[in-house]
């Protein structure tokens, strides 16, 4: 897990990731369980993906916890009625065309020279 | 329905033979002789996580508390590639550098042998056990109110059915069942969500039923349970990266490229199978709603719903898909607390593994049976027992499994104590809920989880690296 961010410091920051969900349901706060929420897919994500330096599997993940933040926002926000229906359904769509195809087209970039 | 359960249970008997021929050594037994390519793994992977929880529990969850219930599904487009990234690519390189054949055997590897594979070991067999006991009061439900016939008949010949076949052949039969009844799934899945969707005029027509009788069915998160839905969503979204019978499958490929392509086969078929919970839980609770059923408890919405509307073609679609989804879980889940008895725990205490299939033979019976009576004493609804075993299995992989294996300076004692400590605060949590009857505000599997994780990082930059 060498990359940019340090060979400790995603571990690290997972640590503080665990710390900081005890604390978003000690308060019980959607708000904050929501931010840790996707702290916590990104954190898992973007180590690997960014192997070898390469910018587009970033750029991957930052869109797909771009979308789920909207979701997030929408629902903290009172999100009700037929259009939540709609709303999810639509992530799941998206997310799930997206992101398969994302880890496909990156998986060459990450595993260069690993392979048998 | 009893003409359909003889001649289920008539089919194992070739299936038995051809998988006791096939797998002869444990690479065989355990790891389908590592020859799986994406779809098959893929397939197989999505049916052995998929079970009666999707096909009953999911619409029985959407009639209980609305469109909230879709925060567990929320997170299935990323859960494929989520696994590959996380855990999926460092399995398959220890597994290539070490010839690991179980989850402990890579956590073995990883930490070195006796606590931290015995540990692991002991959480596969409680949390299998208890999933397993889903997968027969799922069976038992679906029996009682669907098939029209006795449900411990059902139970019975499902998990007798799986059983044999899963002794005989291991996961070199299992493997290949499971694919096959991945596919039924995700075919059946879609046909019956159109149906019942069709039934009550449409999705929009169903939202509009349930806005006008339940409105506050539609709210995106309930007023006072929002942090608690989006921690299932967490639950859901990184649990599968802790989940044995999901992790199993990268044990299997036959090379690192099969990864490639895994998560969009996983995917499309989850999305697929999932459309089940969507579909027959908003057209059912809309059919509910608008007087048309009258399920007893929720539970038994998917099973009142096609007892009214499956004709003669449909009802024997979705019994197969359903026994399916059951027997798929019930195989992966009895491999692996076989693996853990007859390999794992010996080796953890020193010992030789037995050197032939036997015991683990006998130990696949020996799960099942226990399986059986935790289903029969089993009080809660398939949702929440289906959550309680994925919650074992968070609490106490996820932090070993996510960071331990990818982290360089993780150590063994860190591993050691956070493979006790985050199963010992999840049951705490559970034993909780249960005295106070009610679901509190700590999901006792990430909370499990996330104190387990912290005391890996702390122990493991107290310690150093150990392993």
């Amino acid at each position: 897990m060498r990359n940019r961010l340090g060979k400790h410091a995603v571990t690290l920051i997972a640590g503080g990731l665990c710390l900081a969900w005890l604390a978003s349901q000690t308060v019980s706060h959607p708000t904050a369980t929501a931010v840790v929420c996707l702290a916590a897919i990104g954190i898992f994500s973007i180590p690997p993906t960014t192997r070898r330096h390469h910018r587009s599997g970033l750029i991957g993940v930052v869109g797909i916890v771009a979308v789920l933040g909207v979701v997030l926002v929408l629902s903290i926000s009172g999100l009700q009625g037929p259009v939540t229906i709609r709303v999810f359904v639509a992530t799941i769509l998206i997310l799930g065309a997206g992101v398969p195809l994302l880890y496909a087209l990156t998986f060459p970039i990450r595993t260069a020279g690993e392979d048998e | 329905m009893i003409l359909w359960l003889t001649l289920i249970a008539c089919a194992v008997v070739p299936l038995a033979w051809w998988g006791r021929r096939l797998a002869q050594d444990p690479l065989a037994y355990f790891a389908a002789s590592r020859g799986a390519g994406p779809f098959l793994a893929g397939m197989a992977g999505t049916a052995a996580g998929l079970s009666a929880f999707v096909f009953i529990g999911g619409p029985g969850l959407f009639a209980s508390i609305g469109v909230a219930s879709l925060w567990l599904i929320l997170s299935a487009p990323l859960t494929g590639a989520l696994q590959c990234l996380a855990v999926g690519e460092p399995i398959v390189d220890l597994t290539r550098k070490h010839h690991c054949i179980t989850i402990p055997d890579i956590l073995a590897a990883r930490f070195g042998e006796g606590w931290p594979r015995g540990l692991a070991a002991l959480v596969i067999c409680i949390g299998g056990i208890t999933t397993l006991g889903v997968q027969i009061k799922g069976s038992t439900l679906l029996g009682q109110a669907f098939l029209d016939v006795p449900g411990w008949m059902v139970a019975t010949v499902a998990v007798a059915v799986t059983t044999i076949y899963t002794s005989a052949g291991g996961m070199r039969i299992g493997l290949h069942a499971e694919a096959a009844q991945g596919v039924i799934m995700a075919v059946a899945a879609l046909v019956l969500t159109a149906s019942v969707l069709m039934a009550v005029g449409g999705p929009a027509q169903a939202a509009e039923i349930i806005q006008r009788v339940r409105p506050e069915f539609l709210q995106a998160l309930p007023p006072g349970r929002g942090s608690h839905y989006l921690s299932l969503f967490l639950l859901f979204a990184l649990g599968t990266c802790a989940q044995p019978h999901y992790l199993q499958k990268f044990l299997m490929l036959k090379d690192r490229r099969s990864l490639r392509w895994l998560p969009a086969v996983s995917t499309a078929a989850l999305l697929s199978v999932l459309t089940v919970w969507i579909g027959l839980g908003l057209g059912g609770t809309a059919l509910w709603l608008g007087g048309e059923i009258n399920p007893p408890f929720p539970d038994l919405l998917t099973p009142t719903l096609l007892s009214k509307f499956a004709g003669p073609v449909l009802l024997p679609i979705a019994t197969v898909a359903v026994l399916a989804a059951i027997m798929s879980t019930a195989a992966s889940l009895l491999n692996m607390v076989a693996a853990a008895v007859t390999r794992d725990l010996p080796l953890a205490f020193g010992r030789k593994p037995f050197p032939t299939l036997g015991p683990a033979r006998a130990a696949t019976i020996g799960a099942a049976a226990c399986a059986g009576l935790i289903a029969i004493q089993a009080k809660h609804t398939v949702a929440l027992l289906g959550i309680l075993g994925w919650s074992m299995f968070t609490a106490g992989l996820l932090p070993v499994i996510v960071l331990g294996l990818r982290w360089p300076s993780a150590s063994r004692k860190g591993a050691i104590i956070a493979l006790i400590a985050g199963p010992l605060v999840q049951i705490a949590l559970e034993i909780s809920n249960i005295a106070t009857h009610s679901r509190g505000r700590w999901e006792p599997g990430l909370t499990g989880a996330a104190v387990g994780g912290i005391l890996l990082v702390l122990f493991s930059r107290k310690n150093g690296r150990s392993a």
